[in-house]
């Protein structure tokens, strides 16, 4: 009986076991197919957060060494001469943005192939609200391209097919080698693209994601550096008829006309940000702009397009790269990346000035003017000024930003003669001068017995290699975009989250302008010109600025923007497309403000002189339109290269 | 400094530690009972010793021509009926068998004869069991009493030196760490088999539960199919013995010191190099440090700090205790066994350290008469705890600070010095200052079988098995805020300098449950006295998955716990990596015939089915062939007197399919990655609409439906010899691995217009060969009993098809290494070297280009191509890279009336280490240096201008401070050949009859040396010490063991 018994157990087993024998199509649980995304709303956003977190535009993580999307240390500010960095020298920008574009181009033309096979889950309106923001990231993707490479090959579809195999695609390589198309394709490609955009996105969308002014806005932007191209570019490629590189200058009033109209579809939707601004009131006016940057949601009428940043998922380090050292964070000796240039500086109201335009600190005998305090020299300083860079003294966090060069500790009597001949680009004397390498330094005793450290806690330093100490190397530093409540514990490369404002209306005011004066310039009227007078007024009254009256040039727009858009990472891109930046930085020697303490006579002088570190800029005029990569060209060899490389 | 609870602190732990002997108990209860009692009358009764006179415990005894068996007990006795005149057939593993007839006498005494490597005894293999002498694979076996002669706390370590082909490399000897290089023939991570059940914990076993190993090194391992390409080891547990019950405690106490720790130089050497550095300038340099400096050291004005002493401990304890218990009677058998392991390490804080458990039992009961019913059980429970800051990076630390840094800000020991770079040796190695690691890992493993002997159909029998396995990791992990200080002396301060803030908790949780289910049958037998035939069909299914998730809060106050945290920047999530689930199914056959013990032939196959590829490719087919020839079988052999020495010679090859399966993530499967793996500070994986983090989904690209594991074709060929009678024996395998399919991406790459690659398809191959050999010999002087062992293994690896592209030029081409095919890839490239320059006339009369600032002692690279300068065109293969291709070793056994000694030594060589940072660079990046840095070439006079000619210089290993040689040459790597005395135990049993007075059956005491013993042209560090994590990794250490070894 028990052995019939075990019988049946082992039967029982074996065929309990065997009705398990199973197919092995166990899908990875880490992959999701297009049924998963394109079934609701979720699904399209996570397909949204990837495209647009690699949307091509110059962010605080954009290092022009590095790439987008980069632990950027150096500050791209630093080639322009809006600023100074220790880890960033003269150059263009080196790394290759090609592949990534593509990539990012491919997933947007999947997505606009494959969102109409799944209209049916969504409403008419989203689907069309989704195909827009696609276009918008593609036109923001082919922008990128061509400020960089002029005419690259327009890709409007997804090039392999669903079914082809490796030996299929392999055998059909010579029709994916695609040639460039004309600049002027690509530029009229990205027109196309953003006014789709603009008929399909909705009038709002979320913090992060852009809608039909952000597709306007942006539009304004391209076509203004299309129509700059046409008009100031000198480098020429053809291809049969199509020319690579390089725009008829005929062409130029149109692209005008294309950015100023873009512009105007913004007229009433957006406002400049003046939500503590106050007629008159300078105070009021700087902390406005202060605001502006760190205000970039809550229904700020100026902000047309962010980008968010969150942590831990998503975070900057532009706070601990840039606070004065004297607010440094844990981790060490990142701050002050951004040190403002004397030149930029000079640009803006208020400052006492010589007749060249150069700031006065020496007065007509040819001594040093006296302060009592760092500040006493900026007390009229234009609100905006004081909003964008950190002058020595001013207030931050609560305290004093101590920026000093040395103590000086000669005699004081009949005045201080200048350290240094004008001009010099040497070091300065070691006599009579107390200085300091780095912030431990051995406090100095005054004459009346207090102790004061020779440079100020936030520098200038004299150890100014790339990596030293920290510390400002200009005077200067940046204060756009610095949170002013962010505890010290959390200055740290990876506790930033202010957002980036992309596009705010402040741009479009200055794109409008440029483009009208430049169609006043080409003869279209002089309402052009008045149009661009009252935009720029509008930006220059929020500034605590004086109005202008008439405009003469187009640097009165070009200069406004300047100041306007400062440390924003447009100048860079805005002087490649005037042309002008190979004149700028031709051998250039930048130039800096350094505040020294006289112990005798108890007051504060200014030394304007050249950079110390002798830091020479010279931009490469080929570099207008960048290299082709290599590799890219030995993978599509119908692909022509740019001149000069 | 004792920051946490160890188990049993913990209720819940407890439970664990409680309930599972109370199940065991049960189960074990529930299955004695249904031993049989029936026993027949006529008996006999005797009792088996070994030639000295020792009883022998589970020797078999038949009755020849029937299935009556029996073992012997503890005592060596045994009872079986039988009637006279039927032959009694005595056998033990290790033992010639012998054979008697019964006569009358009662009770029988019967001596056994050793017999080391019997040709009878049962070696384990894929799915079965085969007799030594039938083997026609290379396999390589080592039994329990091979394996513990090594003390140590990894398996693996334990097997060092004693399997030839079989290549151990211990990186560190951090508690916990079980960091090995652990592989067959060089061939890669291979399969490890636990009582027939895959699993990967084979570093966690506790090796008195192990019965024995066997490696399958070539075609053997075929029928482990698509994931048998680097070799299949198999591990089988011990099982009870008919007999009584046996307790078997086995404890150790042991003290670990570090393994050529390098130290850091004290102060007054600190100060001369750092000067030395300064004033190594072409250009003019003055020393930092003046003779006052040294002077205020010396009168005490000053004093340096001595991290190493503040750090390390000269040694730290180790511990070991198992309790067993085995028996059973003709129808049940049982092992139960229960073991503890406790290490701790060389940190003066005491807070790294490693706790495990291990409970095993093992039933084996006869339901009926035809059906056996096998039940497995095996718990597991580890810990390991260290200081938030890894061990690696406190040596970082360690060795980075200056004695001219102090500890303790104003030495003061309440303020940890805020010293350069915040590299506080002493505070990271302390889990009070810096928070805690702490890491849980828990094992069940579980199998039940069923095994039927057809009646109807002689020797077939059939058996299903289930196996369920679950391994789960339970991490808390507590980032610790703490303050370093900077005293500001003029007002007597101590400015905080706080670190890793905010203070973090995180908790980790992952599992991985598998089970197994298999269906086979067997059929064995002879026919005609001649015809050995044996069969195995089976069916498998193995089942694998894993899951985790993990939390982590910023604390809001400083608790360490989750719940002290706060909502704000709260994470929580689950890792890609760990979940996951893939099945494995499977058919498996194997053939065997043999004719007379004299010619064998083997088929075995595998269909296998991997759920990891398209349904196209998922299911392949892995045969394997073997044949043998037992020449020492054949008459003529038989018949030569001058051949009758050699009582085995054996002939036999095996060729052989198998797959790796690994390689391949889901590559055929197009669609999207989710999430998306970024990085915050860089790329994230999504982007922030709204203020809230959106995860993205990833487009995997192109896909290739038609990829598929790589293929591997394992050739072997050896030979076995014994002669004398076991007196010699060896055995050596030629072998050769073809391994094609690997996974590359094709030269034709579409235009980046299209915006994506092509994907890895199958393409490129490579082969690896060798040869290995193991030598032994047994003999007896009068009491004195002796074996030698000697092990070898060679192997190296070329690429047989690379996909790509050639470089610009031949020379290029050439150098390009790694992309050439058919060349050695265990290559490293630099330049060679010409040692350093003795003299200034040296360097004038220098017949290449020397840089100007040059001094005596520095280093002459090779001018390979002799074109007066070095350049990356004297590049050139200077030795081997990576892993040893020799390693080797050598057992030397012997006993002598109580006394028993034991020794093994391994070795490697063909072996190469270059090291970085600090082990490479003294005062790098401006911080310490190693004593082996005094070594170098100097001015006798400290302060001389080392550019004057008239200078006197002392030579050293080393070029004087400030040169540093390049990285890859030959004056910066070093030979790591080496053979040291992995283990050596010297053992003492006290006699039987001195024991038997208080009812002890045996009773061993011993001694045991490990990494005892070290020869090898490596200075300054052990030979086994990897340069990875930059050298920093903790060190291997020596152990000195005490045991003891009880039996009731």
């Amino acid at each position: 009986m028990k052995k019939h018994k075990s019988i049946v157990i082992v039967f029982f087993l074996f065929l309990s076991l065997l009705s398990a024998c199973r197919k092995l199509d166990v899908p990875p649980l880490t992959v999701v197919q297009d049924t998963d995304v394109f079934i609701n709303e979720s699904g399209i956003t996570a397909y949204m957060a990837r495209i647009y977190s690699r949307l091509p535009i110059e962010d605080f993580k954009y290092s022009p060494v590095i790439n987008f999307n980069a632990f950027v240390i150096g500050s791209a500010s630093g080639i322009t001469g809006e600023a100074l960095s220790r880890d960033m020298n003269n150059t263009t920008e080196t790394f290759n943005y090609w592949l990534d574009a593509y990539n990012l181009i491919r997933e947007c033309n999947y997505f606009m192939e494959t969102l109409p096979k799944y209209a049916a889950n969504f409403t008419a309106g989203q689907v069309s609200n989704w195909l827009g923001e696609a276009r918008f990231i593609r036109a923001a993707t082919y922008f990128a391209l061509v400020k960089r490479y002029g005419g690259v090959p327009l890709v409007d579809k997804v090039l392999t097919g669903p079914n082809q195999t490796i030996g299929d695609l392999t055998e059909s390589i010579e029709e994916l080698k695609i040639a460039r198309s004309s600049e002027e394709a690509v530029y009229d490609f990205i027109g196309a693209d953003l006014d789709y955009a603009y008929a399909n996105l909705p009038e709002t969308n979320k913090a992060g994601r852009v809608n039909k002014y952000g597709a306007a806005a942006f539009k304004s932007r391209a076509m203004l550096f299309a129509g700059s191209i046409a008009k100031y570019n000198t480098i020429t490629l053809t291809a049969g008829s199509a020319r690579l590189a390089g725009i008829p200058a005929s062409k130029a009033v149109a692209y005008f006309k294309a950015s100023y109209d873009a512009a105007v579809l913004l007229n009433g939707k957006y406002s400049l940000f003046k939500r503590s601004w106050v007629a008159g009131d300078k105070n009021a006016q700087y902390q406005n702009f202060v605001n502006l940057f760190l205000d970039a949601t809550s229904g700020n009428p100026e902000v047309i397009f962010i980008k968010q940043y969150k942590y831990p998922d998503a975070v900057h380090g532009y706070d601990a790269l840039s606070v004065p050292k004297q607010l440094e964070g844990p981790g060490g000796n990142y701050s002050s990346e951004t040190n403002p240039t004397l030149n930029f500086v000079e640009m803006f109201e208020g400052l006492p000035k010589n007749t060249d335009g150069t700031i006065q600190t020496i007065d007509a005998n040819g001594k040093y003017i006296l302060f009592n305090n760092t500040m006493e020299l900026f007390a009229n300083a234009e609100p905006r000024l004081r909003a964008t860079v950190i002058l020595p003294g001013d207030l931050f966090k609560g305290q004093p930003i101590e920026i000093r060069r040395g103590i000086y500790t000669g005699s004081a009597a009949g005045g201080i003669s200048r350290l240094l001949p004008q001009g010099s680009t040497a070091n300065y004397p070691t006599a009579n001068l107390v200085t300091a390498a780095a912030v431990l330094q051995t406090p100095y005793t005054l004459p009346d017995g207090t102790k004061m450290t020779p440079a100020g806690a936030s520098g200038v330093f004299t150890n100014l290699a790339a990596n030293g100490p920290g510390g400002t190397i200009t005077g200067f530093s940046v204060r756009k975009y610095l949170v002013p409540d962010k505890p010290t514990s959390e200055v740290v490369t990876n506790r930033s989250e202010q957002s980036w404002i992309e596009l705010r209306y402040a741009e479009v005011l200055l794109n409008r302008a440029e483009a009208a004066y430049e169609l006043y310039a080409g003869g279209q009227g002089a309402n052009y010109l008045q149009d661009a007078i009252t935009d720029v007024n509008l930006i220059r009254e929020r500034a605590g600025a004086s109005l202008l009256t008439t405009m003469n040039s187009i640097d009165s727009v070009r200069k406004e923007r300047r100041k306007e858009l400062a440390f924003e990472n447009k100048i860079y891109w805005d002087l490649r497309r005037w042309r002008i930046l190979d004149q700028e930085q031709n051998s250039t020697l930048y130039r800096v403000l350094m505040p020294f303490y006289s112990a005798n006579a108890k007051k504060y002088f200014f030394d304007p002189r050249f950079d110390e570190r002798n830091s020479r800029f010279t931009f490469d005029s080929r570099w207008y339109y960048q290299q082709i990569p290599t590799a890219v060209i030995a993978k599509s060899t119908n692909l022509i290269q740019n001149p000069g490389y | 400094m004792k920051h946490s609870p160890d188990y049993c602190n913990d209720t819940k732990d407890c439970h664990y530690i409680k309930t599972w002997p109370g199940l065991l108990f049960f189960v074990s209860i529930f299955f004695i009972s249904f031993s049989l009692s029936a026993q027949t009358s006529a008996k006999i009764e005797g009792t088996i010793l070994s030639k000295e006179g020792a009883p022998l415990s589970g020797a078999s005894i038949t009755v020849k021509g029937t299935s009556t068996g029996t073992t012997t007990d503890t005592a060596g006795k045994f009872s079986i009926s039988t009637t006279p005149g039927q032959r009694l057939v005595v056998s033990m593993v290790g033992y010639q068998t012998s054979e008697l007839e019964v006569g009358s006498q009662s009770p029988l005494v019967i001596r056994l004869v050793p017999n080391p490597n019997s040709l009878d005894d049962i070696v384990v293999i894929g799915y079965g069991t085969r007799k030594k002498g039938a083997l026609t694979g290379a396999v390589s076996t080592v039994s329990s009493t091979e394996i513990v002669t090594t003390k140590n706390e990894n398996l693996q370590n334990m097997l060092t030196g004693k399997v030839a082909g079989l290549r151990v490399i211990q990186n560190s000897g951090e508690p916990g760490s079980f960091d090995n290089s652990f592989d067959i023939r060089g061939l890669g991570s291979p399969l490890v088999v636990i009582d027939g059940v895959p699993r990967t914990n084979i570093t966690r076993l506790n090796p008195s539960d192990i019965e024995t190993i066997s490696v399958l090194k070539d075609a053997s391992a075929a029928i482990y199919g698509v994931r048998a390409a680097n070799g299949v080891i198999l591990i089988t547990t011990k099982r009870g013995k008919k007999g009584t019950l046996t307790l078997n405690y086995n404890g150790t106490y042991g003290v670990q010191i570090a393994s050529r720790l390098p130290k850091p130089v004290g102060i007054y050497d600190y100060m001369t190099l750092v000067n030395e550095q300064r004033i190594h300038n072409i250009n003019g340099g003055t020393p930092l440090y003046t003779e006052a400096d040294f002077e205020a050291y010396r009168n005490g004005t000053k004093i340096a700090a001595n991290w190493q002493d503040a750090i390390i401990r000269k040694s730290a304890p180790f511990t070991q205790h198992d309790i067993s218990a085995s028996g059973g009677n003709e129808n049940t058998t049982y092992f139960v066994g229960l073991g503890y392991m406790g290490q701790d390490a060389i940190f003066k804080s005491d807070d790294v350290k490693y706790k495990r458990y291990n409970l095993r039992s093992n039933i084996t009961t006869k339901l009926t008469k035809n059906l056996t019913f096998d039940i497995n059980l095996n718990g597991i429970l580890d810990r390991k705890d260290q200081p938030y800051i890894s061990p690696w990076y406190v040596f970082r630390s360690l060795w980075y600070q200056p004695p001219i840094q102090n500890i303790y800000a104003n030495n003061n020991p309440a303020y940890f010095n805020n010293v350069p770079s915040n590299l506080n040796g002493v505070a990271h190695a302390n889990s009070d200052v810096n928070g805690y690691m702490m890491l849980d890992n828990k094992w069940f493993q579980s199998s039940v079988s069923l095994n039927y002997d057809v009646p109807f159909v002689k020797g077939l029998s059939a058996k299903a098995l289930f196996s369920y396995d679950f391994n789960s990791n339970n991490n808390k992990i507590y980032q610790k805020a703490y303050n370093l200080y900077n005293y500001n002396a003029s007002t007597d301060t101590y400015i905080p300098v706080p670190q890793q803030t905010p203070a973090t908790l995180r908790r980790e949780y992952a599992e991985f449950p598998s089970t197994l289910k298999q269906l086979s049958l067997n059929y064995n037998r002879k026919f005609g006295n001649a015809h050995n035939v044996s069969a195995l069909f089976l069916y498998e299914e193995n089942i694998r998955s894993a899951d985790n998730l993990f939390a982590q809060r910023e604390l809001s106050i400083a608790v360490d716990q989750l719940l002290a945290g706060n909502s704000l920047n709260q994470q929580g999530n689950t890792g890609a990596t760990n979940l996951y689930k893939t099945i494995n199914a499977s058919y498996v056959g194997r053939l065997t015939y043999d004719f007379k013990g004299r010619y064998f032939a083997e088929f075995t196959f595998r269909e296998d089915g991997s759920s990891k590829f398209a349904e196209d490719q998922q299911w392949g087919f892995f045969p394997a062939g073997f044949l043998g020839w037992r020449v020492s079988e054949e008459a003529f052999f038989k018949n030569s007197s001058a051949l009758s020495f050699i009582n085995n010679l054996k002939l036999r090859g095996s060729y052989g399919v198998t797959g790796d399966e690994n390689a391949s993530t889901y590559q055929f499967v197009s669609g999207y990655n989710y999430p998306v793996s970024g990085t915050p500070t860089g790329l994230p994986g999504g982007s922030v609409f709204d203020g809230v983090y959106t995860n993205g989904v990833q487009s995997k690209g192109l896909a290739n439906p038609n990829i598929s594991w790589y293929t591997a074709k394992m050739l072997d060929v050896g030979i076995d010899v014994e002669a004398w009678k076991g007196l010699i024996g060896i055995t050596f395998d030629y072998f050769e691995r073809d391994r094609t399919g690997l996974l590359a991406t094709q030269l034709l790459t579409l235009p980046d217009v299209v915006g994506v690659g092509l994907p890895q398809e199958n393409l490129n191959g490579d082969r690896s060969k060798g040869f290995d050999f193991d030598i032994s010999h047994r003999n007896r002087i009068g009491q004195f009993n002796y074996n030698i062992r000697g092990t070898f293994g060679y192997t190296h690896t070329m690429n047989t098809k690379r996909v790509a592209a050639r470089a610009g030029n031949s020379y290029l081409n050439w150098n390009n290494s790694n992309f050439t095919a058919n060349r050695w890839n265990n290559l490293y490239w630099g330049y060679g070297s010409n040692g350093q320059y003795q003299s200034y006339d040296q360097i004038a009369q220098s017949n290449i280009y020397v840089n100007r600032n040059t001094v005596v002692g520095d280093y002459i690279y090779e001018d390979w191509n002799g074109d007066g300068q070095i350049s990356s065109q004297d590049n050139q293969p200077i030795s081997t890279s990576g892993l040893p291709l020799i390693t080797y070793g050598f057992t030397v056994g012997a006993q002598y009336k109580g006394f028993d000694f034991n020794m093994t030594w391994n070795g490697a060589a063909k072996v190469y280490v270059s090291y970085l940072e600090q082990l490479n660079t003294p005062l790098w990046a401006g911080g310490g240096a190693l004593e082996q840095f005094m070594n170098r070439w100097h001015p006798a006079d400290p302060l001389a201008d080392p550019y004057d000619p008239k200078t006197e210089w002392i030579p050293g290993n080393f070029a004087y401070t400030g040169t540093v040689p390049y990285t890859n040459t030959l004056a910066n790597a070093s030979s790591a050949a080496y053979l040291r005395l992995k283990t050596v135990e010297l053992g003492y049993t006290m006699p039987n009859h001195i024991l038997s007075r208080f009812g002890i059956k045996g009773l061993r005491l011993y001694v045991n040396g490990y990494n005892t013993l070290t020869f090898t042209k490596l200075k300054y560090l052990d030979p086994e010490h990897p340069p990875s994590q930059f050298g920093y990794l903790y060190p291997l250490d020596i152990k000195l063991t005490f045991g003891l070894n009880v039996q009731l």
